[in-house]
């Protein structure tokens, strides 16, 4: 009895928390990102070589952030971060329209990894400030997010480096973590 | 084409040693070169050892911090691949071999004055 009441505090007062990882092609703007979200400021970033972890807490949910280098030849340690993994944030220049079918294909493949058949993906249409950006729409059609069945999928456009569209995507995934 | 030729022949341990097409040799000499790019650490000729990072469509290689710069313009300006973590073309390794630093920078820096040359501590 003792510990149902406490669950149902948990429940309503207590933060929920929720594993994120953030992954997609080098340059895509991860870290950014990241650091957008846990700051609220650009920082000036390296090519991430490994990860960085941050927490950032957003509507009473406390999101553990993961951000993994993306780099060709460290792309298959991706699969280390995989268990547990509540959500998987998928981030793609959309200015960088030549490796959006590299992009896809890294898309495809963690979409039949078992590890993630419970996670929900939010792709992040991101650096939608550049010219020449693709379009959330474009993109659905060139990443074959239709062809995504078992998992809850949503594109959000981004501009990390103005911070629009950042809030709407974690907005999502909280509603997804509540259902 | 002929040069494409000359640029094998040149490449130390030979190119013909490819790996699934890759110009893998040629890796370790782009890497001998000095830094000394416009975004630059280190100033010309200064030597650095860490200029693993190959803008591949302007076939000149800088250090991690410059290609973080280089990443903040995007990828209309600048295509930054890394020498060791990413799978890089022979067309564009053979394109760095052929442009080099030094080569790159005596058109960019033409007309430059030498004080107004952008240092690694240079804001954007």
């Amino acid at each position: 009895m003792g510990l149902t009441i406490s669950s149902v505090l948990t429940r309503l007062f207590g933060k929920k928390q929720m594993r994120i990882l953030m992954v997609g092609l080098d340059s895509a703007g991860k870290t950014t990102i990241l650091y957008k979200l846990k700051l609220g400021e650009i920082v000036t970033t390296i090519p991430t070589i490994g990860f960085n972890v941050e927490t950032v807490e957003y509507k009473n949910i406390c999101f553990t952030v993961w951000d993994v280098g993306g780099q060709n030849k460290i792309r298959p340690l991706w699969r280390h971060y995989f268990q547990n993994t509540q959500g998987l944030i998928f981030v793609v220049d959309s200015s960088d329209r030549e490796r959006m079918d590299e992009a896809a294909k890294e898309l495809q493949y963690m979409m039949q990894e078992d590890e993630l058949r419970d996670a929900v993906v939010l792709i992040f249409a991101n650096k939608q400030d550049l010219p020449n950006a693709m379009t959330t729409s474009e993109l659905t059609d060139k990443l074959g997010l239709n062809q995504i069945r078992n998992n809850n999928w949503y594109i959000q456009a981004t501009c990390a480096t103005q911070g629009n569209g950042l809030y709407e995507g974690l907005d999502w995934l909280s509603n997804e973590l509540a259902k | 084409m002929r040069r494409t030729r000359i640029a094998l022949v040149d490449c130390p341990g030979g190119l013909s040693a490819t790996d699934n097409g890759r110009a893998r040799c040629s890796v370790p000499r782009l890497r001998r070169q000095r830094h000394g790019g416009p975004s630059l650490g280190g100033g010309p000729g200064h030597p650095s050892p860490n200029t693993t990072w190959l803008c591949i469509n302007f076939g000149v290689v800088v250090c991690i911090e410059c290609s973080g710069i280089h990443r903040d313009l995007g990828v209309h300006i600048s295509r930054i691949q890394s020498l060791t973590l990413d799978n890089i073309g022979t067309s564009q390794l053979l394109l760095a071999r052929h442009m080099t630093n030094q080569g790159f920078n005596d058109v960019m820096e033409a007309t430059l004055h030498a004080e107004n040359k952008p240092n690694p501590s240079s804001t954007m």
